[in-house]
């Protein structure tokens, strides 16, 4: 009995400290609770000052007292904690162009800290140059412009010299930063280290001089061999040997010519020329293409038919590229013609659901075709549709680069090919109303 | 009058063959080096009246070549015609720097070759 007793009041005891503990567990926990509540709304208070500083810090004074670091995990993150994190170098300047704000990317690749960059001059610190060595300082610092301009303003191939004297190419987004009324009260540096795709192009680039080096020193051997041949004893040859010399030398003219377009094409794709943006009219393109083709149409007595409206509005591009994709067509068509075949050219324009125009040309054979299993394919680099057909010629790349050329434009082509009945490629561009 | 010297500097010993036969069957004396060193050595020792010089060569490349020959005072009015497999815009601003009279983008034509040789002869 008594041992019962004991247990229930020893029972009791845990369950009223039980119950106290819980009281003052919920009580403290409420408290804690409050805390937590007050130090939230003061860190958005912080926050708030903060975004406004970033927002408006003017011309001069020091920068405020970093803020404290978080207490736990689970607390918001700061808008100065993001911005010095960003993967990206970000500066900032006041309307003088003097350091405000630099994160830590930054520090990293500039190499410097960013406490020492506070207050200093922008182009002291991000040294920059132009790739031809014009060094970007007070009287032509880009962020000048953009704080003049108010506009922003993208730089991708200026080039900064470290603190460690190392050299690195940038990227970089320039911006001003506005007040409520549009004038620039400071301005933004946002870059990021493209040292390693430069290396690439420029290796790219190399790669493709030597190449086209190693490919043009054996043709001049051959070139020169064929000339003096012809020349210097050409009375004595028959006709035939005339013949096949004529034909060595005009393969060699084709290979240079190809060589030319492989150069300048990898030329305008690494940005080192650019596709040209002019305004021209793809009529004239296509007669002086049409032009270029009649001598050797009218060599196996392929009629070229036009299907050419009287006028056309202008076209945006790089005229010389658009000719080379015309040209490689027609001399597709020409070649997989049979004799006493027709190619027919035709252009039209062509609405699209947004109102905008298209022009659409198109460029068919009367040739063998292509299987419908090939079809797919034949924009492939290095593809022929028909391996077999020796006197058939080609490198197999022209069609790959014709794409990309279109591409460039913000074109499309596509090609319908019936076998034994021909093929018909269409080229779609986007044309200026 | 003696023949006029012409010094062929190119890596392909075929291109050299094929300039020296061509300018040879007009009557001018030709020598071929095949690399940047022995066409200055050449140089030194022919003084020859013209250069034909390819621009991409091992060791030392064309411009190094131009430039040294530009520094020097007994070559410093020497014409240079450049021979070269590459086209580029710049190439050519750095040979108009270093006063070549001409560029030959290969492949060239022996034939046209030759006359623009006899043109730099004909002019005074």
């Amino acid at each position: 009995m008594i041992l019962l007793f004991e247990i229930i009041a020893f029972l009791l005891l845990l369950a009223c400290g039980g119950l106290g503990f819980w009281v003052a567990y919920l009580s403290r926990n409420a408290e804690s609770a409050r805390k937590k509540e007050e130090e939230l709304q003061a860190r958005v208070k912080l926050l708030e000052d903060e975004g406004a500083r970033l927002r408006l810090k003017g011309a001069a004074g020091p920068m405020p007292a970093p803020l404290p670091p978080p207490k736990a995990s689970e607390e918001p993150f700061s808008m100065k904690d993001i911005l010095l994190h960003v993967p990206d170098g970000l500066v900032v300047t006041d309307a003088n162009l003097r350091i405000t704000f630099a994160n830590l990317t930054a520090e990293r690749i500039i190499g410097l800290p960013a406490a020492e960059a506070d207050g200093q001059p922008f182009w002291e610190v991000v040294k920059l140059h132009e790739e031809d060595g014009k060094v970007l300082g007070e009287a032509n610092c880009p962020l000048a412009v953009v704080l003049e301009r108010r506009t922003p303003l993208v730089r991708d191939s200026d080039i900064l010299t470290t603190r460690y004297n190392t050299e690195v190419s940038l990227a970089a987004f320039l911006a001003p930063i506005p007040d409520p009324e549009g004038k620039s009260r400071g301005a933004i540096y946002l870059f990021r280290d493209i040292s390693e795709a430069k290396q690439v192009d420029r290796l790219r680039d190399e790669f493709v001089t030597n190449v086209s080096h190693e490919l043009r020193t054996p043709l001049t051997v051959i070139k020169g061999y064929v000339e003096l041949l012809m020349e210097e004893f050409g009375d004595t040859f028959m006709p035939s040997q005339k013949d096949f010399l004529r034909v060595i030398n005009e393969e060699s003219d084709r290979l240079a010519k190809l060589i030319d377009s492989i150069l300048e094409f990898s030329q305008a794709k690494t940005g080192e020329v650019g596709l040209r943006q002019e305004q021209f009219n793809i009529l004239e393109v296509l007669e002086d293409s049409i032009k270029f083709f009649t001598p050797p149409a009218v060599k196996k007595e392929i009629q070229i038919v036009r299907r050419l409206p009287p006028d056309l509005s202008p076209i945006k591009g790089d005229r010389n590229a658009i000719r080379f994709a015309v040209d490689q067509l027609m001399d597709n068509a020409i070649k997989f013609t049979p004799e006493k075949g027709t190619v027919s050219v035709e252009v039209g324009g062509w609405k699209l659901e947004d109102g905008l125009w298209k022009v659409e040309l198109s460029i068919r054979d009367s040739g063998i075709g292509i299987a419908p299993e090939k079809v797919s394919q034949i924009f492939d680099r290095f593809y022929r549709a028909e391996q077999k057909v020796h006197t058939l010629q080609g490198t197999g790349i022209g069609l790959s680069i014709v794409k990309e050329i279109i591409e460039l434009h913000g074109g499309t082509i596509s090609v319908e090919s019936t076998p034994g009945q021909g093929s018909k490629f269409t080229i779609r561009l986007p044309m200026i109303i | 009058m003696a023949p006029k010297t012409i010094l062929v500097i190119d890596d392909e010993p075929s291109i050299g063959r094929v300039v020296q036969f061509k300018l040879q069957q007009e009557g001018f004396k030709v020598s071929v080096a095949t690399d940047g060193l022995e066409g200055l050595a050449k140089v030194n020792e022919e003084k020859p009246d013209l250069i034909l010089l390819d621009l991409m060569m091992p060791g030392m490349d064309g411009f190094e070549v131009c430039r040294r020959l530009r520094a020097a005072p007994e070559t410093v009015t020497t014409p240079v015609i450049i021979l070269t497999a590459r086209g580029q815009e710049m190439d050519r601003i750095r040979g108009v720097e270093l006063g070549v009279l001409d560029f030959f983008t290969k492949p060239f034509s022996p034939q046209k070759l030759l006359e623009r040789v006899k043109e730099v002869f004909k002019s005074p």
